[in-house]
Order: C-alpha cells, then sequence, then structure tokens
C-alpha cells in the first residue's frame, strides 16, 4: 500500500541485483524451452524460401508506408525544420538482442514483462523502440535498465498507440485515404479501436505505426492486424474494430533495438 | 534447515519459473517450481524457519516481478504482494501439516494446491487492494478475476509436476539439514 515510487529507490536496484545469479538459469531455460516447446506459428509457412518472400514483401510495404507517412509529417511541419529534424530523424544505433526470461510472479492472462541480455552497457534508453524481422514492433525497453540486462514492455501491454489502417495492396498514395485509429487493449491480448471514417474497412488491414510520439525510425512500421469489424450503433458512420498483435510476446527469441543517437 | 540450500533452491526455481517451466504451460497458466520447493521445506522445516522461508521466497518473486506502472513502459519493484500471500500461504499449511505425510507425493500435491490456491488468493486480493489507489496491476487492461483463475490453474499444474518430482528432490534431503530429520523416520509431519 505504500506510494510505490518512494520505495522503488531501493527496491529497484535491489531487483538488479537479485537478477543477476538467476540470469544464466532464465538464459540456460529460455533457450531450452525455445528447442522443447518452440512457439507455434498462427499461420502455415511451408518452406523457407515463402518465408524469406514474405518477410521481403512485408519489408517493402513497410518502406512504402514509412515513407508516405514520412512525407505527410514532413509536408505538415514544412515551417520548422529544425522541428523536423529533432524529431527522431537523427542518426540512430541498432542493438541486436535476446530473450532471457519474463518477469517471474504470477502473472497471468497479459504478457509479462520480457528480460533482455543487453543493458545500459550497450546504450539502451528507456523507450528505445523494438523491432522484429526489421518491420514490426515488438516492444519498448522499460524504464528500469542495468547494465547488463533491461525489461522489454511487449508491445501488446502498450495502449494509446496511433495507427494507420493499410489494406493488403495500398491502392493510393494520398496518406489523407487511409483511416487511422487510437488502439486500447481490450485485455484479452488484443487492441479495440474506434474508426471514423468513410474509407471502407476490412478485415486482415494493416495497422502500422503513425504516432508522433514514436522514434521516427518506427513510423510505418507493422503494429497489428484487423481481425473484427461492427458498427456501432450509437454512430452510424464509425466502426469499432478489434487488432491482434502481429507480435506475440511468447514468440520472440531476438529482436533488434533502435537507439536514437545523441545529435552533436 | 539449511538456509544456503533453500535460497540456492529458491534461486534456481524462481529463475526456471520464467523460463523452462514454461514448457509445461496450459493456456495462461504453468506450473511454478519455486512453490513446489517452498511446500517441500514446508513440509520438513521447523514452524518458525518455514514461515521465514516462505517470506524469503515472496520476497524473490517481488523483487523479480517488476511492475508495470505507466503506458509508456515505466516499471516498479512492489516488495509486499507475494511476501505477505506466501506467508499467508505458509500460515495457513503449517496449521494441518501434522495431518500429511511428509514422504507422500500425494500429501505434497495437496499441500501444494492448498498453498497455491492461498497465494494467488493473497496476491490478488493485495494487488486488488493496491490498484484502488493506484490503479497499477498485474493484469493490465484484464480483470483481477482472470488473473485469480490462472492462479487457481497453477495449483492445479503445481500439484501435478510436484507429485512427480517429489523423489528427486527428497534424494537431496540430507543436504537441506532439516531439524530433527536424522531422528524421525517417514510419517506425519511435525
Amino acid at each position: 500500500m505504500l506510494p510505490s515510487r518512494w520505495l522503488a529507490v531501493w527496491t529497484n536496484p535491489l531487483a538488479l541485483v537479485v537478477s543477476i545469479p538467476t540470469a544464466p538459469i532464465t538464459h540456460f531455460g529460455r533457450a531450452a524451452r525455445d528447442i522443447l516447446r518452440p512457439y507455434n506459428q498462427p499461420w502455415d509457412l511451408n518452406s523457407p524460401e515463402a518465408l524469406a518472400l514474405r518477410s521481403e514483401v512485408d519489408l517493402y510495404k513497410t518502406l512504402y508506408a514509412q515513407a508516405n507517412l514520412d512525407r505527410e509529417f514532413l509536408e505538415r511541419s514544412l515551417a520548422s525544420v529544425g522541428a523536423i529534424s529533432a524529431r527522431g530523424g537523427g542518426p540512430v544505433r541498432l542493438v541486436e538482442c535476446s530473450i532471457v526470461g519474463t518477469s517471474a510472479g504470477t502473472s497471468g492472462g497479459t504478457a509479462q514483462l520480457l528480460r533482455l541480455n543487453a543493458g545500459s552497457s550497450l546504450g539502451l534508453l528507456p523507450g528505445a523502440t523494438a523491432f522484429l524481422d526489421n518491420d514490426s514492433i515488438a516492444g519498448v525497453v522499460g524504464s528500469e535498465i542495468s547494465s547488463f540486462s533491461a525489461f522489454l514492455v511487449p508491445v501488446e501491454r502498450l495502449s494509446g498507440i496511433a495507427v494507420r489502417l493499410f489494406p493488403d495492396v495500398p491502392k493510393s498514395s494520398d496518406i489523407a485515404s487511409y483511416p487511422g485509429a487510437v488502439l486500447r487493449p481490450t485485455g484479452r491480448g488484443t487492441w479495440s479501436a474506434e474508426v471514423a471514417s468513410g474509407a471502407a474497412l476490412t478485415i486482415g488491414m494493416t495497422a502500422r505505426l503513425a504516432d508522433e510520439r514514436w522514434p521516427r525510425i518506427a513510423l510505418g512500421a507493422r503494429v497489428g492486424e484487423v481481425i473484427a469489424i461492427e458498427p456501432i450503433e450509437q454512430a452510424p458512420l464509425a466502426s469499432r474494430i478489434e487488432v491482434r498483435p502481429i507480435v506475440s510476446a511468447n514468440s520472440i527469441s531476438s529482436i533488434t533495438i533502435a537507439i536514437p543517437e545523441s545529435q552533436p | 534447515m539449511n538456509w544456503p540450500v533453500f535460497l540456492i533452491a529458491s534461486l534456481i526455481a524462481v529463475a526456471l519459473d520464467g523460463s523452462l517451466v514454461q514448457v509445461l504451460r496450459v493456456g495462461d497458466a504453468s506450473p511454478s517450481l519455486l512453490m513446489f520447493v517452498m511446500v517441500y521445506a514446508l513440509l520438513n522445516a521447523s514452524k518458525r524457519t518455514a514461515l521465514r522461508a516462505a517470506m524469503v521466497a515472496g520476497l524473490f518473486v517481488d523483487l523479480l516481478s517488476p511492475l508495470l506502472t505507466d503506458a509508456d513502459g515505466s516499471t516498479v519493484v512492489i516488495v509486499g504482494p507475494h511476501l505477505l500471500a506466501f506467508a499467508l500461504g505458509a500460515a495457513a499449511f503449517l496449521s494441518f501439516r501434522n495431518l500429511l505425510y511428509r514422504k507422500s507425493p500425494l500429501a505434497l500435491a495437496f499441500g501444494c494446491v492448498i498453498f497455491a490456491l492461498l497465494v494467488a488468493l493473497g496476491t490478488t486480493t493485495v494487488f486488488l487492494l493496491r490498484s484502488m489507489f493506484t490503479g497499477d496491476a498485474p493484469w493490465g487492461d484484464a480483470t483481477a478475476t482472470g488473473y485469480l483463475l490462472v492462479g487457481f490453474a497453477r495449483a492445479g499444474l503445481t500439484a501435478i509436476l510436484a507429485a512427480f518430482l517429489l523423489p528427486t528432490l527428497d534424494r537431496s534431503r540430507a543436504l537441506w539439514a532439516f531439524e530433527g530429520s536424522g531422528r524421525l523416520v517417514g510419517g506425519a509431519a511435525r
């Protein structure tokens, strides 16, 4: 019941100390788990070639969406070039690291925090974006970072993410023609959002990040996939959608983290 | 009880709970090695030592379970919920352990069910009370009921695991140096 902000001054460092001896065991356990019970992909990919092709297509779709979103933001703030260059436009450094465990405890129902085998010694910063397969957002780095480990908050735990919904094959280069939405967790591992747009919504649309609060490198990256659409009785022109995360916390074994480099 | 052995076993158990044991996951619930080790200690150690050991085990879980406090990824370590819940489970377990046979896998499994149920109830209650003041809870945007049900499922899975693992852990009984274990034969716990 005590104010946790005060306790955190000593509990967080103490937790980091306790996590040191457990790190090798969790690393071994995680590797063994991945061998014994690998995560079952919900889709059926038959061959490595198909996997590579799909990955490549997704990557180019992401690059296309990223370019369009980037152009939209640039046009909107053309009057302030300095602000544009400061908004995540600087260089980034990429750090590849592995998931060596999850937060302990009895939490269930929602994804646990994931422990990374990289920390401040590699330059990790709170809020840095973690990617999977170059174009899917896996989460953000949590606030507690030790020298050699950190926690990753899975993307499905995040709330208030602004996205744009793209069909499988984008038909227009006008980014404004694609509906936007703000994702809120449903508590079932998915998000819901209310979309007020004249554009047609279809199941399978890809939700791509369009949130200016995130680093620019994350713009256009895949966040989720629309799995359900239902009308809202009170608002005939709006629809409520349900979005499933592209990346499941259970399926991650290694990720790439983009750390914005400080400007000289 | 040999405390270094207990501490090492607890740390290994809590580390494996977050990794390897998830191989046995059913839905969102997975068994807990730490609870198995804890119930083994509760069944054999003296009452005062067992209660202290339960609080230490709960402290380990608390320290390795940071709580997400904000949507931007801020985390904080809260010492208390699991510590209190483990103490509650241990106190209740110690009140009836005389009825159990120490070396029986079924007794250990039964003990695991009771202990894990009480831990789930205790943890959920503390987090629920806390969330009324701060809004932070480990179940995120899900419900406390779902969190509790996962804890109940964990109790059953832990009991099954414990029944199978007891003979293995019991081979290390000499290392644990439980009080009076040299004088007593297998039978009802003291």
